[in-house]
């Protein structure tokens, strides 16, 4: 999974010359928290998010209150948005791994998807990395959801394919953990496809020196 | 299918709301469009379908702003991404334009520069716009013309644009379309212009992109096949508003306008024959914008139109199974229960049942085309004289009054072997014997009598009628020419040709700029039928007209065929119609007849390779129909330098089934295989093999 | 609610009443053109406005226009409105008179006396070249081949002549006179009009009318002149307007070269060339005709123009 097949391709994009009213406009009407604000040939300008909004007191407390309203209505994207330099952006063929780790170190919530230095084709948000998280463990389809726990040495995991191929059963979704708070395990959450609880949980009780932790039909 | 996560609601990229262009003509304006309210979400194919002048080009040059220096938008709204670009300036939308919006024409040559190579062309795209390095845009043009399926990008790049055929320009187009990435493509007509294997390549690749890079595209066709392979949704446009919406199943099971109705009536089914099936055309034809009703836009031509019709003008509403319609009635019409009306009826077959004597034999007939060199060897005489190979080897038999359709993709001589019999050319080799009368030599050969025999209906409605003379002068000359009706009855006549022709009496003095499409064609038709000829030849006689017209224009030539027991050579490209039209079917290819037989005989197994691979592009105007996926390599070869042994051998996608891949085809002329019933299969491949392939098209009851 | 069912088929009406428009109506649609180009207009007014002055020349003009009765080269004044040339003779009437040799008159001498034929040397002329020059590019564009190849380098041989010496050269040979400018001015037209007519008729013959006459077995000549001929009217009546024009530039060359229509009768290029020599005393001799003759073409060219726009627009 790279950053291209998860990205949300052609966000809405905002010219620098757009007011700031009309941006925020836009975004509440598209229900989206950041709007790349884009040049000639959609080239990353900037960064309108919903902080950039909110009033700056020293650029204000000089202004009287008639000022105040006019200062505001004149105030076009270019002023408020955070400038492109400031922003951090990623390339469309990286992973999401890398993504995520990206806007976990700079805590925040989004990248915009370049290519050629800075030609926006796609926007990157917390939002589109839990949509693959879901779908990475087969959320959207129907199945019996189990968490195995098993030692941390090789050839472990194939020893659960080995009996699902045995029992041809279809993974939806599949994710590893390291056993929070246990050294030396791991969690691996798979979603089967057409079984019932009962009979997983008869068939994989079965796998040596690994134990079901959880089984559940409804997730 | 995954049913994809929630992400909240999610704004369409185009959403046009309510739109209304006007055009500024001498003394007022007029409203091109109305109401017209469609929107189409990230990874859709919109089809917007309907007969010509109905606005659906309009609406598309409204939305990127190309209304011309006399229209404008009057009224509604059209937002993209969430941006209303009505009120934005010109520099804005120029931005926009250019960035995220692209447009791909019915002619590709309108949006490549001719001087230009087409290498400088794409890459300009990324180097001016993007600042990338000359290299890395090469790079990427290659990889993108390899993604639109151009063999040799690399050399393509180096060509003209007149270098390549207009297939390969339309992939051009699409390729630089995608180097941008727009968020919306608008296609207008973009597989008209093309033959019906390269528009199934092309549509096949729209599809295809659309889901790679999560397009939204605007999809404009007057062709309902078409629009029910590529599309999701459909709009159907009539005389300017949006009259039904729907996704494209529901549209074609179950569609609610009478309109729409009327549409899919008139289209002969694949597979439907004349003996089978009628075509029931929608009475009158399309309003003018300056002139239409003050209800329901549709109501003169509705056969369930109520007083209420007449008055009001309905408004778009949704109805419970999600269909939007613009109806008073939409919920009580019932499709089944309509009742064709009563001059549209079965044509009985010619009496005495069966073909009658030959009247039009051909055997081995040739024309070539001495080519002019451009070498000096060539200027002075001495170069080898070269060819075109226009017609090779054209056999086959027409009995009186029987139809013979001929089908094959341009550029396979179709044309040549109208014009060859009728005399416009004289044919270089071969027989041709027409009533047992030598016709291998052109018009000054023959004589009057002969001349008289053999009349032409042509395919541009637009130039069939001499634009200075009246219908009855155009009638009548013929009459006069060959004295066939004494000179005081000729008005007469003529009268009596234009009721056989479903025109008036008023129609005798109008001059053609006065008519429509349709009806030039109908005159066109009884000029032909003037001198009363055994043998009519039609070149695309319905092909340049839309749907309705062409279902009325086709029962005509039926019921005219019944009527003066005319045999007819009728070429077309439509698949469907010519199965609909024709008793017999000759399929060409390249100069030669490769697979002629019985209609039926021609639809269903075993099938010649080509015929088959032509089957499996016709666009079916039937989302649920299945197709067999059988494309075609590379164009027509040139005739200059035809391939050896079985012409089709360097396209044939069925060599396989031969032993040592197909070796005998590229040295061995292939024999006729007799497959029964006067079914004849030029190939190599035994007839057991290909009676075993299944049938390219199923249709799901 | 019950199923509507469809209502009985009624036939749509006839949609334009019986029989055709009127010839006198069909004139005037055609006349009506020229209104809608607002060039067009500015430029048929002008026409009229010489036409109308020619043909009031015919019955009145304010003194006789060969009668020497004033003072030499007067400036314009209230008596001679333009002034007078440099024989004293009213420069206003002889305009007026000038413009019925261009427009509306042609003497022809028949034994010792002469004739005038209505209509100007200058459309004579023109309608020459139209005649000549249409048959022979109809000839070269619908027969093609080697026709085509010796008409057409025939008449681009001729073109390469300038056409002052041809006109040098034609009344060098026959003389001056009406008939000769007019033969003159047919035969430096005719390539033109006849490459016009060829392109025309290439373009014509390709559609299918084109066919169907042939495929009727028609005559060449029948295709010609009935089936393409009518359909190349249009582009070639604007041609001719606008040679027109230049006619009257000719002729107006020609008088000034003294070659031009034989006096005594004014036209407007020998008037430029006898005012000619008295401009630096009294330049209104120069200048009054040579605003009538560039008043005039400019009319012929707006009116071309404007009617060439317009045909392009009613024909798509």
């Amino acid at each position: 999974m790279l950053v291209k097949d998860c990205m949300t391709r052609h966000p809405v994009m905002a010219p620098p010359t757009m007011l700031a009213a009309e941006a925020q406009h836009l975004m509440h009407e598209n229900q989206i928290r950041h709007l790349p604000v884009v040049g000639d040939g959609k080239r990353l300008l900037g960064l309108v998010n919903q902080l950039s909004f909110a009033l700056d007191p020293g650029a204000l407390a000089s202004l009287d209150v008639w000022e105040i309203t006019r200062h505001l209505s004149r105030l076009s994207v270019s002023d408020v948005m955070i400038p492109a330099d400031k922003i951090e952006t990623i390339a469309p063929d990286r992973t999401i791994e890398r993504a995520a780790r990206h806007m976990t170190d700079h805590k925040i919530s989004c990248l915009p998807v370049v290519e050629d230095d800075d030609v926006v084709v796609g926007i990157l948000t917390e939002v589109d990395l839990l949509h693959a998280f879901q779908l990475m463990l087969g959320l959207p389809s129907d199945g019996v959801r189990v968490t195995m726990r098993m030692p941390n040495r090789p050839g472990e995991f194939a020893r659960l394919t080995a009996v699902l191929g045995r029992q041809q059963w279809g993974v939806m979704g599949i994710g590893t953990f390291p056993t929070p708070r246990r050294e030396g395990f791991y969690d691996a959450v798979i979603k089967i496809r057409g079984v019932d609880s009962a009979e997983a949980r008869a068939v994989l009780s079965q796998v040596p020196d690994q134990e079901i932790v959880d089984i559940r039909d409804v997730v | 299918m995954i049913a994809s996560p929630t992400t909240g609601p999610r704004m369409p990229v185009l959403k046009v709301e309510n739109l209304a262009v006007a055009y500024k003509i001498r003394g007022g304006e007029v409203e091109a469009i109305q109401n017209v309210s469609f929107e189409i979400a990230r990874g859709e194919t919109f089809g917007v379908v309907g007969e010509s002048g109905c606005g659906k080009s309009t609406t598309a040059w409204a939305v990127v702003n190309f209304l011309g220096a006399n229209g404008y938008v009057k009224r509604g709204s059209i937002k993209f991404q969430g941006q209303e670009l009505l009120g934005k300036s010109g520099e804005e939308l120029r931005q926009l334009r250019g960035d995220q919006i692209a447009m791909v024409y019915q002619d590709p040559m309108q949006s490549l520069n001719p001087s230009m190579r087409l290498g400088d062309q794409m890459k300009e795209v990324l180097t001016v716009h993007r600042g990338v390095s000359d290299a890395e845009a090469t790079r990427r043009c290659v990889e993108m013309l390899d993604r639109v399926y151009m063999p040799d990008p690399a050399a393509v790049l180096r060509r003209y644009p007149h270098q390549i055929s207009g297939g390969q320009q339309q992939r051009v187009v699409i390729a630089m379309a995608l180097l941008n990435n727009p968020a919306l493509l608008i296609m207008d007509e973009p597989t008209t212009a093309l033959d019906v294997t390269v528009e199934a390549a092309v549509l096949d690749l729209i599809a295809e992109l659309r889901r790679d890079f999560d397009t939204a595209i605007m999809f404009i066709s007057h062709n309902l096949g078409v629009i029910a392979r590529i599309c999701n949704r459909v709009g159907v446009m009539y005389a300017g508003e949006l009259v039904e919406r729907a996704t494209v199943q529901e549209l074609f099971a179950d569609p609610q306008h009478p309109y729409t109705q009327g549409l899919i009536r008139c289209l002969p089914r694949l597979g439907a024959d004349k003996a089978g099936s009628v075509l029931y055309p929608i009475r009158g034809r399309v309003p003018p914008p300056s002139n239409r009703p003050a209800g329901c836009v549709f109501s003169p031509r509705c056969d369930y139109v109520q007083e209420r019709c007449r008055l009001e003008r309905p408004e778009l509403r949704q109805l419970p199974n999600g269909t939007f319609v613009r109806c008073h009635f939409a919920e009580v019409i019932d499709p089944a229960a309509w009742i064709p009306s009563a001059d549209v009826r079965l044509i009985p077959p010619p009496a005495g049942n069966g073909a009658g004597a030959p009247i039009l034999e051909v055997q081995g007939l040739k024309k070539y085309y001495p080519l002019q060199g451009s070498s000096l060897r060539d200027v002075v005489g001495l170069g080898e004289q070269r060819f075109v190979q226009a017609l090779e080897d054209a056999s086959f038999t027409v009995h009186k009054g029987q139809t013979l359709g001929i089908v094959g993709e341009s550029g396979c001589g179709k044309s040549t072997l109208v014009k060859t019999i009728i005399g416009l050319e004289s044919s270089s080799g071969g027989r041709a014997e027409f009533l047992g009368l030598d016709i291998t030599g052109d018009l000054s050969d023959r004589n009057t009598e002969l001349i008289r025999e053999l009349q032409m209906v042509f395919q541009n409605p637009d130039a069939t009628m001499n634009p200075s003379y009246t219908v009855g002068y155009q009638i009548a000359r013929p009459m006069e020419r060959f004295g066939t009706v004494p000179k005081g009855q000729i008005r007469a006549e003529v009268l009596r040709l234009l009721e056989a022709v479903r025109l008036g009496e008023n129609y005798y003095n109008r001059l053609p700029r006065q008519l429509s499409g349709g009806e030039k064609q109908r005159v066109g038709i009884a000029r032909a039928l003037a001198s009363r000829p055994d043998l009519v030849l039609c070149d695309e006689p319905v092909s340049a007209l839309d749907v309705s017209v062409q279902a009325a224009l086709l029962n005509l030539l039926l019921e005219v065929q019944q009527e003066y027991g005319t045999t007819m050579v009728f070429i077309a490209h439509d698949l469907s119609v010519v199965r609909y039209f024709s008793d017999q079917v000759a399929v060409m290819y390249l100069g030669q007849v490769v697979d002629i037989g019985p209609a039926e005989a021609i639809y269903a197994p075993p099938y010649h390779p080509y015929t088959e691979a032509l089957l499996s592009a016709v666009p079916i105007p039937d989302p649920a129909a299945q197709q067999r996926r059988i494309r075609l390599e590379g164009t027509v070869p040139s005739a200059i330098d035809p391939p050896s042994g079985c012409r089709f051998h360097t396209r044939c996608p069925r060599r396989a089934l031969l032993p040592d891949g197909g070796r005998i085809c590229e040295m061995e002329v292939p024999p006729w295989r007799e497959a029964g019933n006067g079914h004849r299969i030029l190939c190599h491949i035994p007839l057991e093999t290909l009676r075993d392939l299944p049938p390219v098209i199923t249709v799901s009851p | 609610m019950a199923a509507i069912q469809p209502t009985p088929e009624t036939p749509l009406g006839p949609v334009a009443t019986a029989g055709g428009p009127s010839r006198g109506r069909r004139l005037w649609s055609s006349l009506s053109i020229i209104f809608e180009s607002r060039i067009a207009t500015v430029g048929f007014l002008m026409v009229m406005f010489w036409i109308v002055i020619g043909l009031l020349s015919l019955v009145w003009t304010p003194f006789p226009p060969n009668e020497s009765r004033f003072v030499q080269n007067l400036p314009p004044n209230t008596t001679n409105l333009l002034g007078t040339d440099n024989l004293g003779r009213d420069t206003l009437s002889r305009l007026m008179v000038g413009t019925q040799v261009v427009l509306l008159k042609t003497r022809v001498p028949v034994g010792d006396r002469t004739i005038s034929l209505p209509i100007g040397v200058a459309i004579w002329g023109v309608l020459g070249s139209l005649t000549l020059g249409t048959f022979l590019g109809q000839i070269a564009g619908y027969r093609g081949g080697r026709w085509d190849q010796t008409i057409m380098q025939l008449l681009d041989a001729f073109v390469a002549f300038p056409s002052i010496v041809l006109y040098l050269v034609v009344i060098a040979a026959l003389g001056r006179g009406d008939l000769v400018v007019i033969f003159a001015i047919a035969i430096t037209g005719a390539p033109g009009v006849a490459r016009l007519a060829r392109s025309l008729t290439l373009d014509i013959s390709t559609r299918d009318y084109v066919r169907a006459a042939e495929t009727r077995g028609e005559s060449q000549w029948y295709v010609m002149f009935r089936e393409i001929l009518p359909n190349a009217r249009g582009p070639l009546l604007v041609d001719a307007m606008l040679r027109v024009g230049y006619a009257i530039f000719a002729i107006g060359t020609l008088g000034f070269l003294g070659l031009g229509l034989p006096p005594p009768d004014p036209d407007w290029g020998s008037m430029v060339n006898e005012a000619r020599r008295f401009m630096f005393s009294t330049a209104w001799g120069v200048i009054w005709p040579s605003l009538a003759i560039s008043s005039l073409v400019v009319g012929l060219s707006l009116l071309a123009d404007g009617l060439r726009e317009e045909l392009n627009r009613y024909q798509r």
